[in-house]
């Protein structure tokens, strides 16, 4: 129903209420107290659809995620497309109603539906239990990774956004 | 995987793949002859129950969304039922047709999700939805478009698609005016048009033959097409009160799933879902879904699950055609929610989830605080019948070799669109100390 689409869209995907899977969303919430320009702020569970939608027709996406890499817990990846791999699609406990990021990826590559730029900024999760509260590692990456993905929505969008006006 | 000593074999497919939510899937054959047929559902329990426990009344409307992150307004619905049952709430007129709308921009959601992203690759001979977009890309960007206007009803009414907020016990925090509503005709006709074309698009796949004698169970409306109804019934004769479903329905455990299985008492395995509410309930449709599933030859009953795709294509038609026809009728509320003063008492709910009736029983004490919660989701309820199906059709098919014997099983549980994740809400846990 949006009428007008913001150039650059931030999307935190994750559950808040499962530990450090919910930093997505955490990214999220710290960019809204301020804001940027031309830049549309997005919070989703990682179901391949409103993936595809959120960042259909934009030039720059940037969506940062919860991963497991074996990394130390609060390590941040800064990827690109290229990197994203379709390892949930064969993980043998892949659930399949999200399908997850890989799969947006792969199908946005079928329908030409991919933002101009996709940049995917993981960060490596130490907790996923019940719960609202980050592991401390994660908690203490979480200002460090604000600044990245401002700083992404800032310098790769080529000027179309800017620090909001006060 | 699969094992084989002597003349026996053994397939396991330790994680099904598109379906929701952790399951597996376990066949044994000795002889040449089917000795065990099991849907293992490992998915961790999630004590949702358990939780609710101790809660304020107003709380498990939106504590039960999370449960299901595809049919949270399911979820709700069946709480508010419950818990204003328990407190002698009637929500009616304009805020229950509200409802009602919600409801049917989860079904789009839902049912469209499944029959693209999940279902339809079964019967085009494809892996997956990325497969099928590179042959049979212009269905898949319908789909996609049909769902994304199931999103923006949810969006309007719901406050979010994903776990709406905007539901409370009693009616809504908001409601939407008039003008908030006419944007979304336009959308809901186009959207209307698309799904009409889905039901002739999947009504042409090739379908195995499969005769399945189940008995169906739905929620009853005098009127409506069932999404919350007032009563249960069955094709066998079972009609009760939704307060009489604890007292029919048996919950049990077995040792190789993690969710209940359930039985109508003295009776057995029954299905509930869009097969059923078809069976049940075909004389309700709008008109449209009517007249497409008769294009679709689905006739009066349809009891071949892998014709699920078919119904279900049918009950995304009649969802827009529902939810066009409460918005041509809006008037906004003068409130958007009924009193509510808390109580102590016994409720019962039940609505139609996407996937079948879904049940919730909640105590209130005095303080309006939650004492027990008891929640039977479709899937829960469905699980007998899905080793059944299971079992006929392996038996029937056992000159299969193991790959195609084993794709064919896990598109036999496919078709009843099982959510694992929903389904997996119980352990009871013993202690034994000597």
């Amino acid at each position: 129903m949006s009428s007008v689409r913001e150039p650059v869209a931030i999307i935190g995907i994750g559950n808040p209420m499962r530990q450090d899977d919910g930093v997505g969303p955490a990214v999220v919430e710290a960019c809204r107290a301020d804001p940027i320009a031309g830049c549309e702020l997005v919070q989703l569970d990682g179901e391949t659809t409103r993936l595809l939608e959120a960042w259909r027709d934009r030039e720059l996406a940037i969506v940062i995620d919860a991963i497991s890499t074996g990394a130390a817990p609060g390590t941040i990846h800064d990827l690109g497309i290229a990197q994203i791999t379709p390892t949930r699609r064969t993980d043998p406990r892949a659930s399949s109603h999200s399908g997850g990021l890989a799969a947006a990826v792969e199908l946005g590559a079928a329908l030409d539906r991919l933002p101009d730029t996709l940049r995917v900024v993981g960060i490596e999760a130490g907790a996923l239990d019940h719960g609202s509260e980050m592991s401390g590692p994660v908690a203490e990456s979480l200002p460090t990774l604000v600044q990245l993905v401002r700083g992404i929505a800032l310098i790769d969008a080529g000027g179309v956004v800017g620090e909001a006006p006060e | 995987m699969t094992h084989r000593a002597g003349a026996g074999r053994m397939l396991s497919t330790g994680a099904l793949a598109r379906v929701e939510g952790e399951g597996a899937m376990h066949i044994e054959i000795s002889d040449g002859k089917l000795v065990d047929v099991q849907l293992n559902i490992y998915e961790p329990p999630r004590f949702f129950e358990g939780f609710l426990r101790g809660r304020g009344y107003e709380e498990p409307v939106d504590i039960t969304a999370r449960i299901c992150g595809i049919c949270p307004v399911a979820y709700q619905m069946s709480a508010c039922a419950a818990i204003e049952d328990a407190l002698g709430v009637v929500v009616d007129g304009q805020l229950r047709a509200l409802r009602h709308l919600l409801y049917c921009g989860e079904w789009i959601e839902s049912h469209t999700l499944h029959i693209h992203m999940l279902h339809a690759p079964d019967f085009l001979g494809v892996d997956s939805v990325i497969e099928m977009a590179q042959q049979h890309r212009g269905a898949v960007e319908r789909g996609l478009e049909v769902k994304k206007i199931g999103n923006e009803l949810l969006e309007t009414i719901g406050g979010r698609a994903i776990h709406p907020v905007n539901i409370r016990v009693g009616g809504f925090y908001r409601v939407p005016t008039r003008s908030e509503l006419d944007p979304l005709h336009a959308r809901l006709q186009h959207g209307r048009d698309l799904a009409e074309q889905v039901v002739d698009w999947v009504a042409g796949f090739d379908f195995p033959d499969q005769d399945v004698d189940y008995e169906f169970v739905s929620t009853e409306h005098p009127a409506e097409y069932p999404f919350m109804g007032s009563r249960i019934i069955s094709d066998r004769g079972l009609d009760i009160g939704v307060h009489e479903f604890p007292s029919h329905v048996e919950e049990y455990q077995v040792a190789h799933s993690t969710a209940l299985h359930a039985r109508i008492l003295e009776r057995g395995e029954y299905l509930v879902g869009p097969l059923a509410r078809y069976h049940l309930h075909r004389s309700k449709l709008s008109p449209g879904a009517a007249a497409a599933a008769d294009r679709a030859g689905l006739g009066d009953q349809c009891r071949n699950p892998f014709r699920s795709i078919v119904v279900r294509a049918v009950e995304v038609l009649h969802s827009y055609e529902t939810a066009l026809d409460i918005i041509d009728n809006y008037e906004r509320p003068e409130t958007p929610s009924v009193p509510v003063v808390a109580r102590a008492g016994v409720g019962h709910g039940v609505t139609e989830a996407p996937r079948g009736l879904l049940y919730h029983r909640y105590e209130i004490d005095d303080q309006g605080l939650i004492s027990d919660a008891v929640i039977v989701p479709p899937t829960a309820q469905n699980q007998d019948m899905i080793e059944h199906d299971l079992w006929h059709f392996v038996e029937r098919h056992l000159n299969l070799d193991d790959e195609q014997l084993r794709r064919q099983a896990e598109v036999t549980i496919r078709n009843h669109d099982p959510c694992i994740s929903c389904s997996t809400h119980f352990l009871d846990l013993t202690v034994n100390r000597s």
